[in-house]
């Protein structure tokens, strides 16, 4: 049976919680475009030997990969090679990887210094493992990895699970989504979905990785 | 306490099947007046609605004005990028022109797609559609599509298309399971709760 002490107790720690959403809901969009800004990784730019593009949702890494190769922040742009679709087998669609090697060469990177590696790599965290092979095979020191900005905690672990303890230098750079800011990403449906899922996929990968 | 918990470990496989294959609505192909295909499914949806439509379960497909995006808005565009995919993909699959009608002007979710089917079904009498999806897509569109029909004297029926990476018994093992399933079970309750 509770004492009036212990009633007095649970209701300020009640009241407390009802005060703290309050607050929370008041500033909610601080707080909310501040774990957007916390979750997104993105690392000053350095020259790398390397500039890997991993798209996910659009094209936009594939574009700022070649932004960086035209200011001479990378030797070679290199990507990984997407899934083919089916109506990319019935000639409906261009291929991922076909629209890759267009936007890079429509954007300044010649065919030899742009590289496709492996084949129908399925997900972020296989298309780490490819990078990483290659990266060690070929005595590469430093990447800079650039993708769509909720992905960069995921890619960025990824890479360094995988590149462990082989001295290779990871910096990622973050590239905005066209339809929210992480300002106000919360606003936009896309921004909900995208946002949501990373933080899943981030526990999945902990979890099965 | 522990003891349940190393229990639910131990029987995690069949029971997150489990509770895939309870989710999962596939409804028994039966005889339909048409087949549905609905926006955001050309990689799948369309090829089991045109492997239906030549198995002989409904001699004619109905296929979604998907909406624009936002690039094609800019660009002009009267006809999404999505919607010709469709049409291209069913006639690539050998569904022949006239028997593939376009329904709705450029919706954007499965509850615009369901109104703009039911008020297409209705003036074109229909009296059974059958609506091709994703697994974990099934549940949404077999509630939201039979509260839409309802009164109509219009039955709807799921049928659940394989998906290529991952099936209802190891969906927890794969990305595109995990993000499919959950981002279902949000939507689900959205939709409840705006009822």
């Amino acid at each position: 049976m509770r004492t009036s002490s212990s009633w007095r107790r649970v209701g300020l720690g009640l009241s407390g919680l009802l005060v703290l959403a309050v607050l929370a809901w008041w500033c909610r969009t601080p707080l909310l475009g501040g774990l957007a800004q916390a979750w997104v990784l993105d690392e000053p730019l350095v020259r790398t030997d390397v500039i890997v593009a991993l798209p996910q949702v659009s094209g936009s890494p594939v574009l700022e990969a070649a932004r960086l190769y035209r200011e001479g922040l990378g030797a070679k742009v290199v990507t990984v090679s997407a899934p083919v679709r089916p109506t990319d087998k019935l000639g409906l669609t261009t291929p991922h990887d076909e629209g890759n090697r267009q936007l890079l060469r429509e954007n300044g990177v010649p065919e030899m210094d742009f590289l496709i590696l492996g084949q129908n790599v399925p997900h972020a965290h296989a298309a780490a493992q490819t990078v990483a092979a290659w990266t060690k095979e070929n005595g590469i020191r430093s990447l800079t990895v650039v993708t769509e900005q909720f992905q960069t905690r995921r890619v960025k672990w990824s890479l360094d699970r995988a590149l462990r303890s082989s001295g290779v230098a990871v910096r990622v750079r973050a590239v905005p989504v066209r339809d929210y800011t992480l300002a106000q990403w919360w606003r936009s449906e896309q921004g909900l979905i995208h946002f949501e899922n990373e933080v899943v996929l981030n526990l999945f990968y902990r979890l099965n990785y | 306490m522990g003891g349940v918990c190393l229990s639910l470990w131990l029987l995690r496989a069949p029971l997150l099947a489990g509770v895939a294959r309870v989710w999962i609505v596939d409804d028994a192909l039966a005889q339909a007046d048409a087949i549905a295909v609905l926006g955001g499914g050309a990689q799948f949806r369309t090829f089991a609605a045109a492997r239906l439509y030549h198995a002989g379960v409904a001699p004619r497909i109905a296929f979604m004005d998907v909406g624009l995006g936002p690039e094609e808005r800019e660009r002009g565009q009267t006809v999404s990028g999505e919607t010709r995919l469709l049409r291209d993909v069913l006639l690539s699959e050998r569904v022949p022109e006239e028997n593939i009608v376009l329904v709705g002007r450029g919706e954007t979710s499965t509850a615009e797609e369901a109104r703009a089917l039911r008020d297409w079904a209705v003036k074109s009498g229909v009296k059974r559609l059958l609506i091709p999806t994703d697994y974990f897509h099934t549940r949404r569109v077999s509630w939201y599509f039979r509260k839409v029909f309802a009164g109509t004297g219009i039955e709807t029926r799921v049928h659940a298309v394989p998906m290529r990476d991952y099936t209802p018994d190891n969906w927890w093992q794969d990305e595109d399971g995990v993000i499919s399933f959950q981002n279902e079970v949000i939507k689900s309750a959205l939709y409840l709760a705006r009822r």
